[in-house]
């Protein structure tokens, strides 16, 4: 019995169906989680910036070994007052970053995703999960402040770039980011950051 | 008989590259389809539009002067802010295992802007059954809250669901 050989058109076939099916499973495992071709918008201190239909202000930059924030621990049973903790001292291995941020919407309502400190050689720092932290939306000409907490090792904490990314802008193409640049931190003893609060400007 | 070889091979072949393209393809292009084209309900002649299971008719918006909650917490507008309270009549074909549609009012006022209801307004204030959309769709009467700065009339009221890219009701003044 003779083997019959298979022909060039059949090995092209499975040839071109081997490197669709790998061709496909390469573009699957590779297909980017987060969107790119981002614009970058940039700032300074004090300056308005409007990324992705948020208009926002840096108003200030500080840096302390200490914070104080509402005690966790504090039992308001034995409070004769409203009930609200007195603040409590919190610290840290490195140095606490606040900035302190304002935002309103700039045509329609607006609200900010996520902040990051990109520190000067590059390093980029999440807020520190040990704050807690109000999510607000701002109306157009509503103007809400806060102050922004970050946990960093003391080299980042004299200079640096905050990033902001715009909430629900995520899938929009092109993305637009905010930068603002600090260029010289606060240096100081203790800060008490401010929660989430409306303001006029 | 080669020929029909030949036949069964690029027929086996076809079929495979389809497999794999559905496969693959399958599930982004049924979000692609789900959400696109994104367009308005048709507003009927009594006023109401409908999509999907849900029948929305707008009653109309109107200037208060704060909101009161029923425990008695009270919210009047800043300075410089004005309150509107838009009303709806929802009409619902739900069944009980139906998806939950949340929505979110927007207001598009004279300024050109577009304004949500304002974090300003806590739950304290807001009726027991919820502004509309809150916690879904469902039928009965509804009410959603502006605020609008001083000078800025309502021009149009759009009903959007808060799944991204989807239909939308949408009301002119």
């Amino acid at each position: 019995m003779s083997r019959r050989r298979l022909s060039i058109g059949a090995w092209g076939t499975v040839a071109a169906l081997t490197a669709a099916a790998l061709g496909l499973g390469w573009h699957e495992a590779n297909r980017p989680e987060n969107p790119t071709g981002a614009t970058i918008v940039t700032g300074g201190v004090g300056q308005e910036v409007v990324a992705a239909g948020v208009r926002l202000r840096v108003d200030e930059v500080r840096s302390a070994p200490e914070i104080l924030v509402p005690d966790d621990d504090y039992d308001d049973d034995y409070d004769d007052d409203d009930g609200a903790a007195p603040p409590a001292p919190l610290t840290t291995p490195g140095r606490w970053l606040v900035a302190r941020v304002a935002f309103t919407g700039e045509a329609s309502s607006g609200d900010v995703d996520y902040y990051y400190w990109r520190s000067a050689d590059g390093v980029e720092y999440r807020l520190s999960e040990r704050v807690d932290r109000d999510r607000g939306t701002a109306q157009p000409g509503e103007w809400w402040h806060e102050d922004l907490v970050f946990e960093v090792p003391p080299e980042a904490a004299t200079r640096g770039t905050l990033l902001v990314e715009v909430e629900g802008v995520r899938w929009e193409v092109p993305l637009q980011l905010a930068e603002i640049r600090i260029d010289d931190v606060d240096q100081t003893d203790r800060i008490e950051p401010v929660a989430l609060t409306p303001g006029s400007s | 008989m080669a020929a029909r070889r030949t036949a069964a091979l690029a027929a086996g072949s076809a079929i495979a590259v389809v497999g794999l393209v559905v496969s693959v393809g399958w599930g982004p292009a049924q979000d692609w389809a789900d959400t696109h084209p994104v367009q308005v309900a048709a507003v009927d002649s009594d006023g109401s539009a409908t999509i999907g299971d849900f029948t929305l008719r707008f009653e109309g918006i109107e200037e208060i002067s704060g909101l009161e909650s029923s425990y008695g917490d009270r919210f009047d507008p800043p300075p410089g802010w004005r309150l509107w309270s838009a009303s709806f009549e929802v009409a619902s074909d739900a069944g009980e295992d139906a998806p939950v549609v949340s929505t979110t009012t927007v207001v598009e006022a004279s300024d050109g802007a577009s304004y949500t209801r304002s974090d300003l307004i806590s739950f304290d204030v807001a009726p027991d059954d919820g502004w509309l959309g809150d916690f879904g769709l469902e039928a009965g009467s509804f009410d959603d809250v502006v605020l609008l700065p001083d000078g800025v009339l309502p021009e149009r009221v759009r009903v959007v669901p808060t799944l991204e890219a989807r239909d939308y009701w949408a009301f002119d003044v």
